[in-house]
């Protein structure tokens, strides 16, 4: 498979206890789980500090990260446990988490820049987090819902559905915004 | 067409109006920086230490949790007090004073056998001596029981000894 034979450089980077694959591995999957990360914590902050931590667990794990079947899949799954233990130890909520710094922003030819990043954060932040997670991989990352179910462990349909209901959900709020 | 069967394009077009932060070179220094550190640092884990480490861990919680049952146990306990009937096991005072009268050597065996029998409870057992004490008593006042005894005969648990006054 095409991500396998992608993935097959870091992995045999990590067998040889090889320091060059923390690069390898920022290249391929930072933007990714950047991305994933935030869309769960709904703050940028928190999302870099968790990306931090992240690549330090990685660097641990890399025995069995080596011999992973599927190395992204494996990836995620490690950034959904960071981002419990990071809520864990915050002892706050996904509410608390949204604060100045935006994790969204818009291109600059658009006026009100911030007003617009403020309003569509502030409506994705009301979705529930495994429908945010879905609709920020396929939007803006522009995965594939067979891509999602691979890398969350889900099925396809799941994915889909979960992705329909959060645009539903999503149209509701940009059209009739809550104050 | 519906509001609900409208297809999501539109929503997606209103959200790609916006776009995701990337990582940050500053954000790549900082992560790479703190991974090496590991790298260099921490050992990796052996992915079959880890099972292992888990059952150690298990076998230890456990251990430690029934060490301090058992000593909570033993402190939740009363200890015996001098003058304080507090054990199952303390010899029933009817019987030690029954030893002590001339039939002692029957009153204790049937004493033994009766802390031996698992059929007596307690009540069965004041039960049974109030009644073997009565005949006792009545044998030594008036030198026939009071009552015969079940079986007709001569009960095998007194013995066998002549009449008071029998012999001159």
């Amino acid at each position: 498979m095409d991500e396998n034979a992608a993935d097959a450089p870091i992995q045999t980077a990590l067998a040889r206890d090889d320091p060059a694959a923390i690069e390898l591995l920022w290249d391929r999957y930072a933007a990714d789980l950047l991305a994933f990360l935030a869309a769960r914590l709904c703050s940028r902050d928190a999302a870099e500090d968790v990306l931090q931590t992240l690549f330090v667990t990685i660097v641990r794990k890399r025995r069995t990260l080596a011999r992973a079947q599927y190395l992204a899949a494996y990836l995620y799954r490690m950034a959904r446990h960071e981002t419990a233990t990071y809520l864990r130890r915050c002892r706050h909520g996904r509410r608390d988490t949204v604060e100045a710094r935006p994790w969204l922003t818009v291109r600059e030819n658009q006026g009100q820049q911030y007003d617009l990043a403020e309003y569509l954060q502030a409506a994705l932040a009301r979705l529930p987090q495994a429908q945010r997670e879905i609709v920020v991989l396929k939007v803006y990352r522009e995965k594939t819902f067979k891509e999602i179910a691979r890398l969350l462990g889900i099925s396809p349909n799941t994915a889909a559905s979960r992705y329909r209901y959060g645009m539903d959900r999503l149209r509701s709020l940009l059209e009739d915004p809550v104050p | 067409m519906t509001e609900s069967k409208r297809q999501p394009g539109d929503i997606e077009q209103r959200l790609k109006q916006a776009r995701l932060l990337e990582p940050t070179p500053q954000l790549r220094d900082r992560a790479s920086t703190a991974a090496k550190h590991a790298w260099d640092t921490a050992p990796a884990e052996v992915p079959w230490q880890i099972p292992l480490r888990r059952l150690a861990l298990s076998a230890a919680a456990a251990l430690i949790i029934v060490s301090a049952a058992s000593r909570l146990g033993g402190l939740a306990r009363p200890r015996p007090r001098p003058g304080v009937n507090t054990g199952t096991s303390t010899p029933n005072p009817d019987l030690e004073e029954l030893t002590e009268t001339v039939y002692g050597a029957s009153w204790s065996r049937l004493g033994t056998g009766l802390r031996r029998s698992s059929e007596f409870g307690g009540a069965a057992r004041r039960d049974k001596m109030g009644t073997l004490r009565s005949m006792l008593n009545d044998i030594e006042n008036e030198g026939t029981p009071a009552q015969p005894t079940p079986g007709g005969g001569r009960s095998r648990l007194l013995p066998g000894r002549p009449r008071v006054g029998s012999h001159s």
